[in-house]
């Protein structure tokens, strides 16, 4: 990211709170701007009150009304400009109905690959 | 006695012997055809689950093993075989219709909606239907023989779940202790000892990964491989090559955190430090006993042994599954190393 822009802002979405904090920590340290919300419906309403995310990076397996694949659909279908970045101890998902350049890390994940995954996303 | 043919007297004979036949299509017992009687006979008389249908209206017999299948259905006893199982008759009929064109058939754990307790009830099923011929050759009716694997099919269903989660649990787990990890250590300024500790623990998640596809038993070790050199593979530099070998759950944690300390190595001052460099990782049996494992880096700087002998060294030095079996070469042309493990420790490790 150039210098005179701001950095680019990370949506950070886990349930567990040790983990969302490692991932706040871990996307601060990059440079970017972060970002957290609990579970998939506190994401959206974020995402309708602000413009300025670039990517969501979220955890699947979220308790609540949505998990993180309806998550990423739902940013797919509504706010198509934003990156999704995807973590979960579970085996990968099936990203063909997500949008090209959606990625996927399985937990536990290393930290410079998800952050190189992210540059990439929002140079 | 009716029925002299019928020398048992379990429950359901007594009900065959009982039951007004003149009212079925098959008509009173002592015009039986021959074949009929042997099917009876050797349905009722055995203590497997099995059951006769016959002729083209199906008459249903069937014996005490298979009366708990039936559940509370209406009595099947003298009734058509499709009014019995009307409510799975499209799936059955197909393989009814088989027998009597000559063909028996087998089904593993088949899955039939049934209704035999007044609702709608998954159960599964492993049967034959095999045809009962007449003296011409012409298939009269057939028999069924059958046991209901429902609990069984659950129970590995259960199963499969149990291992997912605990596999899905496992993995969280790993991440916390990164968390945690990362969080305890913020202040250490050396981040390269925090990178190495969450590279080994994202290391030791990919194995357990592989163990839990393979259901914590044995795994192959081309894919062991494959899946810890990937993350440090940068564009095919690391070639893979040897035979099929199993490798059991200790070994595959073993060979995982090696082969990571190997391609860590290498990134940070081997043939992989430098453009073009390259490593061969080939693997044999010898003796149908031992196997052989091969590191050769070539094309990077020379290859000078290590002042530091950290956890890295430790791990490379105790070698496949802990043999201490290890030769290192730190020549010009670059590192190598051969590590070698009697195949059974590997399999049952």
């Amino acid at each position: 990211m150039g210098l005179s822009r701001q950095p680019a802002l990370i949506l950070v979405v886990e349930d567990e709170p040790i983990l969302r904090l490692a991932a706040m920590d871990m996307v601060e340290a990059a440079g970017f701007g972060a970002i957290e919300a609990r579970n998939a419906d506190e994401a959206v309403a974020i995402l309708e009150r602000r413009s300025d995310v670039r990517i969501v990076f979220t955890d699947i397996d979220m308790p609540g009304s949505m998990d993180g694949m309806k998550l990423a659909a739902a940013i797919r279908d509504r706010w198509p400009p934003i990156k999704i970045v995807l973590t979960s101890g579970h085996c990968a998902p099936d990203l063909s109905g997500l949008p090209a350049g959606t990625r996927f890390f399985e937990k536990p994940y290393n930290d410079r690959r998800v952050i190189d995954a992210m540059r990439a996303l929002a140079p | 006695m009716r029925l002299p043919f019928l020398t048992g007297n379990s429950a359901m004979i007594e009900m065959v012997r009982a039951f007004d036949w003149a009212t079925t299509p098959v008509g009173e017992p002592d015009g039986w055809p021959p074949e009929l009687i042997v099917a009876a006979s050797f349905v009722l008389e055995s203590k497997f689950p099995a059951a006769l249908f016959w002729g083209p209206s199906l008459v249903t017999i069937y014996n005490d093993g298979f009366r708990p299948i039936l559940g509370d259905k209406a009595e099947a006893l003298g009734r058509s075989w499709d009014e019995v199982w009307s409510e799975v008759w499209t799936d059955l009929d197909p393989i009814v219709k088989r027998a009597f064109s000559g063909e028996a058939t087998f089904q593993e754990d088949m899955e039939l909606t049934i209704d035999r307790f007044g609702r709608q009830e998954q159960a599964n099923f492993t049967f034959c239907y095999s045809p009962v011929r007449s003296a011409d050759g012409t298939v009269q009716g057939v028999i069924d023989t059958v046991i209901e694997t429902t609990t069984q099919v659950q129970s590995r269903a259960r199963s499969a779940m149990l291992n997912d989660e605990l596999g899905h649990r496992l993995k969280n787990t790993m991440s916390m202790v990164q968390a945690i990890a990362s969080q305890s250590l913020k202040t250490v300024a050396d981040r390269e000892v925090v990178n190495s500790f969450n590279d080994r623990i994202t290391t030791l998640g990919r194995a357990h990964d592989i163990l839990q596809r393979q259901h914590w038993e044995q795994a192959p070790m081309r894919e062991v491989v494959a899946r810890t050199i990937k993350p440090h593979e940068d564009g095919g530099r690391i070639g893979c090559d040897g035979p099929a070998v199993l490798l059991g759950a200790k070994a595959v944690l073993s060979l995982s955190l090696l082969l990571h300390e190997l391609a860590t190595n290498a990134t940070k001052h081997g043939a992989l430090s430098v453009a073009g460099g390259q490593v061969a990782l080939v693997w044999d049996i010898e003796d149908d006993a031992e196997l052989v494992l091969r590191w050769q880096e070539t094309g990077g700087p020379p290859a000078r042994e290590p002042h530091h002998r950290g956890f890295g060294t430790r791990l490379i030095d105790m070698g496949l599954i802990g043999t201490g079996s290890v030769t290192k070469r730190y020549d010009d042309e670059g590192f190598s190393a051969e590590f070698r493990a009697p195949l059974r420790h590997l399999l049952t490790a």
